[in-house]
C-alpha cells in the first residue's frame, strides 16, 4: 500500500522535475593559422583586395573569420578553408578612418592570428574646421580670442600631431604677419590679445592646398575712463512736473576711443547723504543723455553718473526751492468741510493737478491726516463722520513741503 | 476480509493517483501561467533607457588638464561635457545592440555621425554587443568661447562580444583602447565630431594566489561554518546588522571548533553599483569583529544579482571596485567567493552568459584585490571545474547523500588536479516532519555530517557547513512559498533556537 503511494509520489516528481538540458558544446582542437598581411599602416581611402590566410594542422572546410575590428564595430568576414588556405575579399571595406583597426582571425571562437593595422590621413589635401570665439573683443589686450581649427584631409579626417598649419593675421592698422602652429591632440590653434586700436582683426589659416575663409573678430573700444557730467537744463522748484536734464560728456576709453555705443550708464540721485533713485542710460556716440523728474518738495539733490566699471563721474549739486507761493483754505460750517484753494506756484499758476495735499488735524494729543490731490488749484476735505464734533481744533495744511496753520472752532 | 483489505487497497491507489493527477494539473497550469509571467527577454534589457545613464556606470577619472593656455575649466563645464561623453558611448553600445541608429544625431557630428551611422547599421547578420568598463580623461584644449573640447581618453577597457544570426557567441574579447576626441557644443548639446583611436598596450595581469603556499595553508586548516543569524537570515542579515548578535555568534562558532565563516552580501542590500556606505561600515564592523576573535571570513559576493547581461557589467564594476577596494587590506578577509551558485542560473540566463559574467567579475576583481583568494561556489562538483583555471581553489556545494561524495570529489580532482578543493557547503535538515521525503533528525543529521567529514579528512578536503542556526524564518523571497522546502530549510543549523547545541555540533569540536 505504502509501495503505492510512494510510487504516485515519485510518479508526479520524475513529471515535474523534467526539464530541457542544454547540452555542452565542445570545440574542437585547432592549429595553428597566420594572416598573411604585413602592411603596418595604410593611406586612407587605400583599398585591401583580399587577405590570405595560411594553416596548420586544421581540416579542410573548417570556417574561418576575420573579424575586422574598426574604430567602433566589428566586421566579421567568413570563409572555408581549403588544402590549409582561405581567402577573405575585403574589396567592399573601406579603409578610410583615421586610427588603428585590428585583423582577428578566429575560429570556434579561438583567435589563431591578428594583425593591427594604421590607417594613416592623408596629406596634402587638406580641409580645416575652423572655430572662432569669443568674435567680439574690447580693446586694450585684456581680452582674449581663439580660432581654434581641426585640420583633416578629404575623408574628414584629422591630421597627425605635428603636421604644420599656417595662421596669418592682420591687426587693424597693422601690416599682416604669419605664425606656423603644429597640430596636437588632433587641434591646432592661436589665440590673440586685442592691442590698442579698434577696428577688426583678420585672420585666416592655411594647411596644404586647404585654407578657411578670412575670419574676423570685432575689436571694440575698451571699458570707459573718467567722464564728467553737466546739467543742461532744469528748473529748480520743486514741482514733480518739469525735468533735469543731464549728460555725460563724451566717454572714452583709455586709448581715446569713444566707447561702444549701447554701453550702460548709471546715474544716481542721492538726498539726505542717501541714494534715492538710480536712473539707467546708454551711450549713443559716447554720450549717454538722462532726465530726471523734479522733486515734489523741496530738497538738494546730488547727482553723479557711473559706468559698469564702477568709473565715477563728478557730481551735481541742484537745489529745489518750494514751488509754492500761496496756500489758502477755510472751514466751510454749512458743509463741514474744509476748502483748500486755491494753491499758486511760483510762477503764479496753479499747481499741477495730483499734487499732493495733507491735512493734519490736532485736538489735544490725537491727530488725524487726511490726504488729498489738487484738482484745478483746489481740493476739499470734508470732516465726516462724529470725530469732529464741538470743540477747538489746529489745522496744518501741507502742500509742496510748503505748511499753514489755521485754528477751527466747531460750535 | 481478504475483500476488505483489497477495497481499502484500491481506495488508497485510486486516491493516490487522483492526489497524482491534481498535482499533475496544478504544476503544468503553475508552469502556463510562469510562462506568461516571465517578463522580459534578454533582447528587451537592450532598449535606450529614458534615464540614459541608469544602466551605464563606467569608472570616470579626470587627469590633471594640458591645457596649453593654463586655463581653468569649471566643474559645470566640465561635468557637462564628461556627461555627453559618457552617454554617446552607451548610446553607441545599444544602437550597435539594436542596429538602430536613430538616437546618434544627438551625439555625434559633422563626419563621425555619418561613419557611426555606417557601422551601426551595417547589413550583416552578425551583432555587436559591448561595452566600456573605464574612462580615464585629460583635457588637452577648451575653446574660449567654451564651444569645442579636446581631450583624451586612455586605457579604456572595452568588452565585446560578437554574436550571429542565430544568437551563438562568435567571438569575445576584453581590451585596452587609447582614444583622441574632439567634441563640439551644438544647439546646447556636446557631440562627438572626432575621434581617433589606438589599440592599448595594457595587458591585465591575472596573476593569481593558487601557489601562494601561506594562502594555501589557510585553506588546510580551515574549519568553516556558513553563517547568517538566528533570526534575520538572508536578507535581513544586513538591514538589521547587530554588533552584539556579531559578537556573540562569533564566539559561539569560535568554542564550537570553527575558525572561518562564510558570510553573503545580497546585491540590492549593498547598494548594487553605488554601494552604501552604511552596508559597507556594517561590513567593516563585522570583519574587525571576527579578526578580534581570530576568525576568518570568505565573503560571497553578488547574492540575488540583478543581471548577467555584458550592459550591466559596468554596475559589476562598480560593486566590486567598492567593496574590494575598501577591504583588500583587511586580514580577516580569507576569500572572496564571487557568487553563490551561479549554476542554477544557467537555466535562465544561459551557461555561457553566466561563465562570461563570472570570467569578468574574477578578472576584475582579482584587480581591485590582489590580497585574498577568489573562488566561485558552485551548487554541484558537476559544474565545479569551470573556469578553474582563473580561480585560486575550486569551492563546490553538496547535499547529496554521503556515500557518493567521495566519488563526486576523485571526479572534480581529476578536472582540475592542479586547484585545492573546498566543500563551501553541505549539511541536512534535522527537521522531524512528514513533509521530509525521508523523515530526517538530529540523530540522523550527525550520521550525515560524520560520514561527510570523515570523507572530507580522507580526501584532504576542507569544508564549510551549512549552517552556524537554525533560523526563525526561511523567506519566501528565497525558497518560495513551498512549505516542504522552506520547513526542513529552517532546521539545517548547528545550533538549535533555543540556542543549545545539536548532537552534530560535537563533531566539530574533535
Amino acid at each position: 500500500m505504502i509501495r503505492y503511494l510512494y510510487i504516485s509520489i515519485l510518479f508526479a516528481v520524475l513529471l515535474l522535475s523534467c526539464g530541457d538540458k542544454e547540452p555542452i558544446k565542445t570545440t574542437n582542437q585547432f592549429g595553428s593559422a597566420e594572416i598573411l598581411f604585413d602592411k603596418e599602416n595604410i593611406k586612407a581611402g587605400d583599398k585591401i583586395n583580399i587577405i590570405d590566410v595560411k594553416t596548420d594542422g586544421i581540416v579542410d572546410g573548417e570556417e574561418l573569420n576575420l573579424l575586422v575590428s574598426n574604430k567602433w564595430g566589428v566586421k566579421v568576414l567568413t570563409s572555408q578553408l581549403k588544402n590549409d588556405k582561405a581567402s577573405f575579399d575585403l574589396l567592399e571595406l573601406d579603409f578610410q578612418e583615421r586610427g588603428e583597426i585590428e585583423f582577428i582571425l578566429t575560429a570556434e571562437q579561438k583567435v589563431l592570428d591578428r594583425h593591427k593595422l594604421e590607417i594613416l590621413p592623408l596629406s596634402g589635401d587638406s580641409l580645416i574646421e575652423s572655430f572662432l570665439g569669443p568674435k567680439t573683443i574690447f580693446v586694450g589686450g585684456e581680452e582674449k580670442t581663439m580660432l581654434t581649427n581641426v585640420t583633416t584631409d578629404k575623408y574628414g579626417n584629422p591630421i597627425l600631431d605635428g603636421s604644420k598649419v599656417n595662421y596669418s593675421i592682420r591687426f587693424p592698422g597693422e601690416k599682416s604677419y604669419t605664425r606656423e602652429v603644429e597640430a596636437d591632440h588632433l587641434v591646432s590653434f592661436i589665440q590673440l590679445k586685442s592691442k590698442e586700436e579698434i577696428g577688426k582683426i583678420i585672420i585666416g589659416a592655411n594647411c596644404d592646398k586647404g585654407s578657411i575663409r578670412e575670419q574676423e573678430i570685432r575689436v571694440i573700444p575698451g571699458y570707459p575712463t573718467k567722464f564728467r557730467v553737466e546739467v543742461v537744463e532744469w528748473f529748480p522748484y520743486a514741482d514733480s512736473r518739469q525735468t533735469v536734464w543731464i549728460r555725460t560728456d563724451v566717454i572714452r576709453d583709455s586709448f581715446g576711443n569713444v566707447i561702444a555705443d549701447g554701453t550702460m550708464v548709471s546715474f544716481m540721485v542721492k538726498a539726505n547723504s542717501k541714494i534715492i533713485n538710480e536712473y539707467k542710460s546708454f551711450t549713443v556716440g559716447g554720450i549717454a543723455n538722462v532726465y530726471l523728474e523734479n522733486p515734489p518738495t523741496e530738497t538738494s539733490w546730488e547727482v553723479f553718473a557711473q559706468s559698469d566699471n564702477e568709473n565715477r563721474s563728478n557730481s551735481i549739486k541742484l537745489d529745489f526751492e518750494s514751488n509754492i507761493e500761496s496756500i489758502a483754505f477755510d472751514y466751510d460750517r454749512r458743509k463741514h468741510s474744509v476748502f483748500v484753494g486755491p494753491i499758486t506756484s511760483k510762477l503764479g499758476q496753479f499747481v499741477n493737478d495730483g499734487t499732493e495735499v495733507s491735512l493734519i488735524i490736532s485736538k489735544g494729543e490725537s491727530e488725524i491726516l487726511l490726504e488729498n490731490e489738487a484738482l484745478d488749484g483746489f481740493c476739499e476735505f470734508k470732516l465726516r463722520g462724529n470725530k469732529f464734533v464741538q470743540g477747538t481744533y489746529a489745522l496744518a495744511l501741507e502742500v509742496g513741503g510748503e505748511r499753514s496753520t489755521k485754528r477751527l472752532v466747531i460750535r | 476480509m481478504t475483500e476488505v483489505k483489497h477495497n481499502n487497497l484500491s481506495r488508497i491507489v485510486s486516491a493516490a493517483i487522483v492526489v497524482g493527477l491534481i498535482a499533475i494539473v496544478f504544476a503544468g497550469l503553475g508552469k502556463t501561467i510562469a510562462y506568461f509571467k516571465t517578463g522580459a527577454d534578454n533582447g528587451e534589457v537592450y532598449v535606450i533607457n529614458t534615464n540614459i545613464l541608469k544602466d551605464h556606470h563606467p569608472a570616470v577619472t579626470w587627469q590633471e588638464d594640458q591645457i596649453v593656455d593654463g586655463r581653468i575649466v569649471n566643474d559645470y563645464m566640465r561635468g557637462d561635457l564628461e556627461k555627453a561623453y559618457i552617454e554617446a558611448w552607451y548610446v553607441v553600445n545599444m544602437s550597435f545592440a539594436n542596429k538602430d541608429a536613430s538616437h546618434l544625431e544627438d551625439y555625434f557630428a559633422g563626419k563621425a555621425l555619418e561613419w557611426i551611422r555606417e557601422e551601426v547599421t551595417d547589413s550583416s547578420a552578425f551583432t555587436l554587443r559591448q561595452t566600456e568598463l573605464n574612462h580615464n580623461l585629460q583635457l588637452n584644449h577648451f575653446t574660449l568661447d567654451n564651444q569645442l573640447a579636446a581631450f583624451s581618453d586612455q586605457g579604456v577597457k572595452v568588452v565585446k562580444k560578437i554574436l550571429d544570426d542565430q544568437g551563438e557567441l562568435i567571438y569575445e574579447e576584453e581590451n585596452t583602447f587609447d582614444y583622441e576626441v574632439v567634441m563640439t557644443l551644438d544647439d546646447g548639446r556636446w557631440r562627438i565630431r572626432h575621434l581617433v583611436k589606438k589599440i592599448g598596450q595594457e595587458k591585465e595581469s591575472k596573476d593569481q594566489l593558487g601557489n601562494d603556499t601561506m594562502m594555501l595553508a589557510k585553506l588546510d586548516r580551515m574549519k568553516g561554518v556558513n553563517y547568517y543569524p538566528a533570526s534575520t537570515p538572508w536578507f535581513d542579515f544586513w538591514e538589521n546588522y547587530s554588533v552584539d548578535t556579531t559578537k556573540k555568534d562569533l564566539v559561539l562558532a569560535k568554542s564550537l571548533g570553527f575558525n572561518t565563516v562564510r558570510i553573503f552580501l545580497q546585491y540590492s542590500v549593498f547598494g548594487e553599483e553605488n554601494v552604501k556606505q552604511e552596508m559597507l561600515d556594517k561590513l567593516t564592523s563585522f570583519l574587525d569583529i571576527a579578526r578580534d576573535n581570530k576568525t576568518k571570513v570568505i565573503v560571497t559576493l553578488f547574492d540575488f544579482p540583478k543581471s548577467y547581461d555584458l550592459i550591466n557589467y559596468t554596475s559589476t564594476d562598480r560593486h566590486l571596485e567598492s567593496i574590494l577596494t575598501r577591504f583588500k587590506d583587511h586580514n580577516a578577509i580569507l576569500a572572496w567567493d564571487i557568487k553563490n551558485e551561479p549554476d542554477l542560473d544557467y537555466k535562465n540566463y544561459g551557461e555561457r552568459v553566466v561563465t562570461d559574467w563570472l570570467s569578468f567579475a574574477i578578472s576584475r576583481a582579482r584587480l581591485y584585490d590582489p590580497n585574498h583568494l577568489i573562488t566561485v561556489g558552485w551548487s554541484d562538483a558537476e559544474y565545479a571545474d569551470k573556469l578553474h583555471e582563473e580561480l585560486d581553489f575550486v569551492s563546490f556545494h553538496y547535499y547529496k547523500e554521503a556515500d557518493g561524495l567521495s566519488a563526486a570529489i576523485k571526479e572534480l580532482k581529476k578536472k582540475c588536479p592542479s586547484k585545492k578543493l573546498v566543500l563551501g557547503e553541505f549539511g541536512q535538515t534535522s527537521l522531524q516532519s512528514l513533509l521530509t521525503v525521508y523523515n530526517k533528525s538530529e540523530e540522523k543529521q550527525s550520521i550525515y555530517y560524520d560520514k561527510v567529514l570523515s570523507t572530507l579528512k580522507q580526501e584532504g578536503v576542507s569544508s564549510i557547513c551549512w549552517a552556524l542556526h537554525d533560523f526563525e524564518d526561511a523567506p519566501v523571497e528565497v525558497f518560495g512559498l513551498k512549505p516542504w522546502i522552506r520547513g526542513p530549510q529552517k532546521h539545517f543549523g548547528l545550533v538549535r533556537r533555543d540556542g543549545s547545541s545539536k548532537p552534530v555540533a560535537s563533531l566539530f569540536k574533535k
